[in-house]
């Protein structure tokens, strides 16, 4: 048999360090900042801010984005941003970003050059999927796995495993290119209320942080996760109380009674609206 | 990036022709539809991470069982008078930079095979009407094959259509595949089925244009080619866009001039098709798009 290969042409300034942190075979978590209910975001926003909230690296944006303009997002101005960070007490590597609009292969394999030069072990990534559990349900977790060493070591922790046929996430994509590397990954994907799903559920993230702690052994602080999914519940208790029609369509899920398609769109513009009313 | 030949087939001096997808994909289902009448073999592709996105994962309970992209791949013939390497794309990069980083990977497993000449097949869009027979347009990328050229059945050159004077512009790996070749100083011809203008947003394959471009590759390849089954394809095609045509007038807001010009594509002996201004084609490019989009959405 006889093969070609091609080394991708990378630009070798496709990496802005401001330091080069020094761990030990760390893990590496991705969290991208558009997904279900936020927990990608939520689950990212909360290891960076434990992690000191410095970031050592970032990615150059100018391959992978648009980079004509900015785009305006609740009256502020964004831009593209793929930063790493490191938390040396917990051996952590982290990767906040948005996904790249171009050239996914090319930016997911950086991310994996980095990882190789730090020679990670592991690497998590946290998305949430669409539910139609109500909000007053544990939100279950399911794991997609890049081998079955890697599926093994987690049965204690992610005993179900998510079935998909169709096209694959950027999280997927990840942990498959991982896999041909031969670096082992896994993907936590936690539910989230169908109607909590266009905001941030805290609850979510709350159990998907819980989970990857528990998972890589490390101990956090998480008070305020704690705070912000109590808070989430006492807001949509309220509504359900101010509200007879949401609460009567939340207590008939909860009674494994499933809900048409313009019930669950009622249920969830009812629910927003209330969100946006309260602030 | 890079190939991956699972043999290394004994093939003296071959051609290749090569199939991407493109409009009305009519240089895929033509190279697709000879290699199998020809029974050609598998025996490499060109491995498609970088090139493409993926189109499926196959996740079973947690494991990524399967990643499923896009394939290039390469097949063996041995023809009665040459041994020939069909290689059909199922997709081309839609990265200007990869598309050329793949043509030039086509051009150095042909060098390694010793292939003499390259063919690319796609698609000529014109003026013609879907009742028409498609021509071909053949381009070349040296003088020296013009003299075999205008050999060709039902063949022209691009001197030889109305108002382009020899000129125009081939896109995508089609035209590409061509340059390239010529900077490795191998002799390459792209030929093109002609597809009316109107359809060039069609979701759905145009047989007819493959029809023709691979009346033509079996007389160069003198290989007989059984075309009854794509010909029965092609027929359901037509039907399908005179449907199309026929519910389209019945539109309500479409602009008189533009019913009057479907009224013409729906009609062909009433009156001589062109020539039409490039206004009016924009005009009924965006009416048929619609249209067509609206079709998807609902078989989607």
């Amino acid at each position: 048999m006889r093969s070609s290969k091609t080394t991708p042409t990378r630009k070798p300034e496709v990496f802005r360090f401001t330091s080069q942190p020094r761990l030990e075979k760390p893990s590496l978590i991705v969290g991208w900042m558009k997904d279900i209910g936020d927990v990608s975001r939520g689950v990212a926003d909360f290891l960076a801010g434990a992690a000191g909230g410095h970031s050592f690296c970032q990615i150059e944006p100018t391959d992978f984005f648009s980079v004509g303009g900015v785009a305006v997002e609740s009256n502020i101005a964004t831009f593209p941003q793929s930063r790493f960070f490191h938390d040396d007490h917990r051996n952590l590597l982290l990767l906040r970003s948005d996904e790249p609009q171009s050239r996914r292969y090319e930016f997911l394999n950086a991310v994996l050059d980095l990882a190789e030069h730090y020679k990670v072990e592991s690497v998590y990534t946290v998305d949430g999927i669409v539910s139609m559990i109500p909000h007053t349900f544990d939100r279950r977790v399911f794991g997609v796995f890049n081998g079955t060493d890697v599926q093994r070591r987690l049965k204690g922790h992610l005993p179900a495993g998510l079935r998909w046929h169709g096209t694959p996430h950027m999280s997927t994509y990840l942990l498959w290119l991982a896999g041909r590397r031969g670096l082992q990954a896994a993907g936590l994907w936690i539910e989230v209320p169908f109607y909590l799903s266009d905001r941030q559920d805290a609850q979510a993230v709350r159990s998907a942080a819980s989970l990857l702690g528990g998972i890589v052994g490390w101990d956090y602080e998480t008070q305020e996760l704690d705070r912000r999914a109590a808070e989430q519940e006492e807001m949509l208790a309220h509504l359900r109380h101010e509200d007879l029609e949401i609460d009567a369509r939340i207590q008939r899920l909860e009674e494994g009674e499933p809900l048409d398609d313009d019930e669950q769109v009622e249920l969830t513009e009812a629910i927003q609206g209330a969100f946006r009313r309260h602030g | 990036m890079g190939f991956r030949l699972y043999c290394e087939p004994d093939l003296n001096q071959p051609i290749m022709i090569c199939g991407w997808s493109g409009i009305g994909k009519v240089g895929l289902v033509a190279i697709n539809t000879i290699r199998r009448l020809a029974k050609a073999e598998p025996f490499g592709e060109i491995e498609p991470e970088g090139f493409f996105e993926p189109s499926r994962a196959l996740i079973v309970n947690g494991l990524i069982e399967d990643m499923r992209f896009p394939a290039t791949r390469f097949y063996a013939f041995h023809g009665p008078i040459q041994d020939v390497v069909f290689l059909v794309g199922e997709q081309q990069p839609s990265d200007p930079h990869k598309t050329y980083e793949m043509a030039e990977m086509v051009l150095e497993v042909a060098d390694m095979l010793g292939c003499r000449r390259i063919y690319t097949a796609g698609a000529g869009v014109t003026t013609i009407h879907h009742t028409n027979k498609p021509k071909v347009w053949a381009v070349p990328n040296s003088l020296d094959l013009i003299p075999e050229i205008r050999e060709y059945r039902n063949t022209i050159l691009m001197s030889e259509i109305r108002d382009w004077q020899g000129e125009g512009a081939i896109t995508g790996l089609n035209g590409l595949l061509l340059g390239v070749a010529r900077s490795r100083e191998v002799e390459a011809i792209c030929l093109m089925g002609e597809v009316p203008y109107y359809l060039q947003g069609a979701p759905w394959p145009y047989p007819k244009a493959s029809i023709s471009v691979l009346e033509v590759l079996g007389e160069i390849l003198h290989v007989p080619l059984d075309l009854r089954e794509l010909q029965e394809t092609a027929e359901k095609v037509e039907a399908n866009i005179d449907q199309v045509l026929d519910a389209l007038v019945t539109v309500d807001e479409l602009p008189e001039q533009v019913r009057e010009e479907m009224e013409i594509l729906r009609h062909p002996r009433r009156a001589d098709l062109g020539p039409i201004t490039e206004a009016e084609q924009k005009d009924i490019l965006e009416h048929i798009d619609e249209i067509f989009k609206d079709n998807s959405d609902k078989e989607a």
